[in-house]
């Protein structure tokens, strides 16, 4: 692995420290290109431009005051890193429509993120496990439970 | 020890026979004690056995169904996939009654090849949220 990528990897890890974990949303004019594009699963299927990034990143810093990201594992290749990733955090204001419940929520995901020639962060394919967190939000029935005749799914 | 292109040729198959249900390919390419750490709805597959078990049941619901690689890099021992998976649900899956309608959801993949170049382990998260409100089992949010 080259200098590039171990470039690219410490600004993922500046990302995740610095935005998501500390809230500081101007470090994100530092590490993304402003027409940064996320592709994402169900819940959020696309985001265009940095710009939308710090809104939903300051959204949920709102919700979940010390929520963070925990980077379990990193694969890096040409312009391409890809980042195992746990998150976590305490449910302090409202989110999707539903009360504070002080819970600690987390989930998993592996995200992959292109950087462009700046070594800025230009998109992001990211999957998300979510519907543990949704499940514990109560946005989301508990399959298992409306489907008495299925098999457990949340085992 | 293998290459990294090598890896991604044999993650490349690993796709392949999973979309054509050949799952007997694995013994060529998998270690017997692959395993997979998944999410929360399918947390582990434990053993290439374990392995052709899960993608069989999942291929016996959804016959058709095609893994299609969007992305996929190499780094090291590692390969990761960003991967689109397109069926049509013909039987009961997760309780819910055949639909015969055509579904899909994206899924992304980290694989751990040992020093021969097989597959050793895997980390997979997939949009299952997509899954469960195609399936009915979870509402639309926009």
């Amino acid at each position: 692995m080259g200098a590039v990528q171990e470039r690219n990897k410490a600004t993922i890890k500046r990302f995740y420290d610095e935005v998501i974990g500390k809230g500081n949303a101007e470090v994100v004019d530092e590490v993304m290109d402003p027409n940064f594009e996320h592709w994402g699963d169900a819940l959020f299927p696309h985001i265009l431009g940095s710009a939308a990034i710090k809104a939903g990143v300051m959204g949920v810093k709102t919700a979940f005051p010390d929520g963070k990201t925990n980077i379990v594992d990193s694969v890096a290749e040409g312009d391409v890193v890809v980042t195992r990733l746990e998150w976590s955090g305490t449910h302090e204001g409202e989110f999707m429509g539903k009360a504070p419940s002080h819970e600690v929520m987390s989930w998993a995901g592996i995200s992959t993120y292109r950087f462009n020639d700046e070594g800025k962060i230009i998109q992001r394919w990211a999957n998300e496990d979510v519907i543990p967190m949704l499940m514990q939000l109560g946005v989301i029935p508990n399959p298992a439970a409306s489907n008495p005749g299925g098999r457990d799914v949340t085992h | 020890m293998s290459t990294p292109e090598q890896n991604i040729a044999t993650a490349r198959r690993f796709f392949e026979s999973a979309s054509n249900g050949t799952f007997d390919d694995f013994d060529e390419y998998m270690i017997p004690e692959f395993v997979t750490h998944g999410d929360a709805l399918f947390p582990f597959f434990r053993g290439r056995d374990g392995m052709k078990g899960g993608i069989g049941g999942f291929k016996n619901a959804y016959p058709d169904a095609k893994l299609t690689v969007e992305q996929i890099f190499a780094d090291g021992d590692r390969v990761m996939a960003h991967i689109r998976v397109n069926g049509t649900q013909e039987k009961v899956w997760l309780g819910v009654p055949a639909k015969n309608e055509a579904q899909t959801w994206t899924s992304t993949t980290v694989i751990r090849f040992d020093k021969e170049g097989k597959m050793a382990e895997r980390w997979v998260i997939e949009d299952e949220l997509g899954m469960l409100q195609q399936l009915g089992l979870a509402p639309k949010f926009r």
